[in-house]
């Protein structure tokens, strides 16, 4: 109708919209720097024409829609390549602390003392007779002995600290697989009255995004609004339903270790990707190689020494047959207690002779004798060779995590560049809104004037 | 490409955090001297070095079987020599003995001194070196010869030598798989072709017994008792120079090894230096645009 009051009703319902459209930058503005969220513009439309002479005639404004600005691929881009950067960080950062372990090269680590642990025989064999010589050589494998002690039992606590990780992260699923259900439940009964439900979606999606880290995640939206989310092949999150992960456990050659099953049917769930695939795999894969093969050195050191030493003679000259390392592995190596008790009986002599150290001699040529890895490599190539293989690991670690955290920051620029707010951008709407409200204001002021002079000014 | 203010943020913040990461490994390089901190910064390197590491220490210890080697030879060598300058007077002692116009008391006198030339000569037989018996194969705890002495005089009687035996040989390492034996045997030295207790025994009876022809029959034995020794002697002399030998050896090797670590494991102060100064350059320019960037917005020009 175009009446005057006609002519009101678009002003009103422009400053409506404007203040509306303000509302809307005011909101994208305050939440500028608020993680995971989305910039919401106003999608403006002409409300329906009215038939007038000479044609159809506008009736103004309205807000048709709240529009989230965001892209769902890059969404799920950004969720895989988290995954991988979770996987990858776990790696990079335990592979780490097994380097600083192991601390070589360096004065303080096997590497040196066994070679320590060599010369302390030669020095023997100069001078058997001696005490001093003898409690060298005590020393000396009792520095080699806690040396092996405490790189088994701080790999060991890795495996325990790893456990305890995934306990966390398990905690932490549920605990975000509850959120994102309710989240469904509130997001299904906005939209079915028609709405979007912008920020809760937001909600939703940061929170998807922190699942993925954990774990390889995939994600189906249905057409009620609500997110399906499987984790590891396996349902999570149904509508307003959870499936509880929960934690068994299995026996390992290092001790009880956890495993994430799945809700009522205990089934252990295998993951492919996120923190939880690297820690698994850490735990069950990389370090109990480093722990094999720390045993392995040990029991064959254990087992030649002794076998060249009770074939000598101690230094009261009739005393043969003895061990000198007690234990069998790593974990329990040790000096012969009869041996720690009493230095002289150490067989530097292969006749019981005093003055006769080859024995000692032989025992510490042991290095050069090609006794690991099916007698082809000495026990100093062994080792070294398991630190070039720790270096190579930790390398792959360290690039891949960098390699996937910058796809990973390229994904977020651009998400960045769809959602993000640009305080620049929404400055120059509010001035755009300002001059549309104000515009609009003077068109009801005119109107108004009009209407004054229709009604005061017409007539008698 | 639409630019949001989270972006520029968040991009120049990793910017400059990887800018400071590169500084930081530079850093650590110079600090700690070594291009190698961990076996991540470089796999094979480590291999190396862990490897050369060893071989520096055998190295060294090597060397040091050869000091204790070196000692005992020089000592052996000093002793021998000394055993020698008594032999030399034994002779001297000899010839003088033999001569028919020497008179009785003159001969007592010689023989009393040949009686302190064999004890002078039995003490060098059981020398110690470093408390072990120099003479004893390995029953170095165990004197080589002990004396049976004549009850009345004290004078020695007869020498008799360890029954467990002189053989046994001291080894020592002087390279890889390189065993030196290091002593003599006192068989070797006092009862080879010739019994040198015996000797002077006879040398000494024979001046007591004031009889000029026995003393003359000594000498014979007295040079053998020499050339035993000059034999003994030089064995000892090629034993030095195999371990001088292996010493200078050792020294070269060490050299050679000591650098391929160094280049191995060592950081490159120039280069590191070089590199660190323009990584700070790189990382003032990034701060520098960082503001130019970061702080202006549309909010300032409006009014």
């Amino acid at each position: 109708m175009s009446s005057l009051i006609g002519i009101l009703d678009i002003g009103k319902r422009a400053l409506s919209v404007y203040r509306l459209a303000m509302n809307i930058t005011g909101h994208n503005v305050a939440n500028a720097n608020t993680p995971g969220f989305s910039r919401q513009r106003p999608i403006l439309a002409t409300t329906l024409p009215i038939d007038y002479n000479p044609g159809q005639l506008g009736t103004g404004v309205k807000i048709a829609e709240i529009q989230r600005m965001r892209d769902r691929f890059l969404d799920l881009q950004v969720r895989e390549e988290t995954s991988s950067v979770g996987q990858w960080e776990k790696r990079q950062k335990v592979l780490g602390e097994v380097e600083t372990i192991f601390n070589e090269p360096s004065d303080s680590s096997l590497n040196n003392a066994l070679v320590e642990f060599w010369n302390s025989w030669q020095d023997l064999a100069n001078d058997p007779e001696n005490i001093s010589a003898r409690v060298a050589v005590r020393e000396k494998a009792e520095v080699l002995c806690n040396t092996f002690h405490r790189l088994n039992s701080k790999l060991r606590r890795i495996i325990s600290d790893i456990n305890d990780s995934i306990k966390g992260e398990v905690e932490e699923i549920n605990s975000l697989a509850q959120r994102i259900a309710k989240l469904n439940d509130q997001i299904v009964s906005i939209e079915s009255k028609g709405e979007n439900a912008n920020d809760l979606r937001d909600q939703r999606d940061l929170l998807i995004d922190q699942l993925s880290k954990i774990a390889n995640i995939s994600t189906v939206e249905l057409e009620d609004g609500s997110a399906t989310i499987f984790m590891a092949g396996n349902s999570l999150v149904e509508r307003v339903n959870t499936v509880t992960l929960g934690i068994t456990f299995h026996s390992s050659p290092y001790g009880v270790v956890l495993d994430v099953s799945y809700g009522q049917s205990g089934q252990t769930l295998n993951f492919t990707d996120g923190e939880l695939r690297g820690l698994i795999d850490l735990r069950d894969k990389v370090i109990p190689q480093y722990l094999e093969n720390l045993d392995s050195l040990a029991s064959t050191l254990i087992e030649r020494v002794n076998s060249q030493h009770s074939a000598g003679y101690g230094l009261d000259g009739s005393t043969t047959g003895l061990d000198f390392f007690s234990g069998s592995d790593a974990l329990n190596i040790g000096l012969a207690t009869t041996i720690e008790e009493d230095v002289s009986l150490i067989a530097a002599s292969t006749d019981g002779s005093p003055g006769n150290g080859s024995n000692a001699l032989a025992i510490s040529n042991l290095a050069h004798q090609l006794t690991m890895n099916g007698n082809s490599a000495t026990f100093g190539d062994f080792y070294q060779s398991l630190m070039g293989n720790l270096g190579i690991l930790s390398q792959e670690a360290s690039q891949n995590y960098t390699n996937n955290n910058l796809l990973l920051s390229q994904l977020e620029n651009h998400r960045q560049s769809v959602s993000g707010v640009s305080l620049d951008e929404e400055m120059t709407n509010m001035i755009n809104y300002q001059h549309s409200f104000e515009a609009a204001a003077r068109i009801i002021s005119t109107v108004d004037e009009m209407m004054n002079t229709i009604i005061n000014g017409m007539g008698a | 490409m639409r630019v949001s203010n989270d972006m520029i943020s968040r991009i120049f913040l990793l910017n400059l955090e990887n800018s400071v990461t590169r500084i930081l490994r530079i850093q650590e390089r110079i600090s700690t001297g070594r291009r190698i901190n961990r076996p991540s910064d470089d796999p094979i390197g480590t291999t190396k070095a862990l490897n050369l590491r060893m071989l520096e220490k055998l190295n060294e210890q090597y060397q040091k079987n050869i000091e204790d080697a070196s000692s005992w030879l020089n000592f052996n060598d000093s002793v021998l020599d000394d055993l020698q300058t008594a032999l030399n007077r034994a002779k001297g002692i000899a010839i003088q003995g033999s001569d028919s116009t020497l008179n009785t008391e003159d001969r007592i006198a010689l023989a009393n001194e040949t009686n302190q030339l064999l004890e002078h000569i039995f003490s060098i037989a059981n020398s110690k070196f470093r408390g072990k018996y120099l003479f004893s194969g390995t029953q170095t705890t165990t004197p080589p010869y002990t004396a049976t002495r004549d009850g009345t005089t004290g004078e020695i009687t007869a020498v008799a030598s360890n029954p467990a035996g002189l053989d046994g040989e001291i080894q020592r390492e002087i390279g890889q798989g390189v065993r030196l034996s290091i002593n003599v045997s006192g068989n070797d030295v006092f009862t080879k072709d010739v019994d040198i207790f015996q000797t002077l025994m006879d040398l000494r009876d024979a001046l007591k017994a004031d009889d000029p022809g026995q003393v003359g029959d000594v000498l014979d034995d007295l040079d053998t008792a020499s050339h035993q020794l000059i034999t003994a002697q030089s064995r000892i002399g090629a034993k030095e120079n195999r371990v001088e030998g292996a010493l200078s050896w050792l020294q070269d090797e060490n050299l050679n090894i000591v650098k391929l670590l160094s280049e191995t494991e060592d950081a490159d102060f120039i280069k590191e230096i070089a590199d660190l100064e323009q990584q700070e350059v790189i990382y003032q320019s990034t701060l520098a645009l960082g503001k130019r960037i970061i702080l202006p917005s549309l909010i300032d020009f409006i009014k």
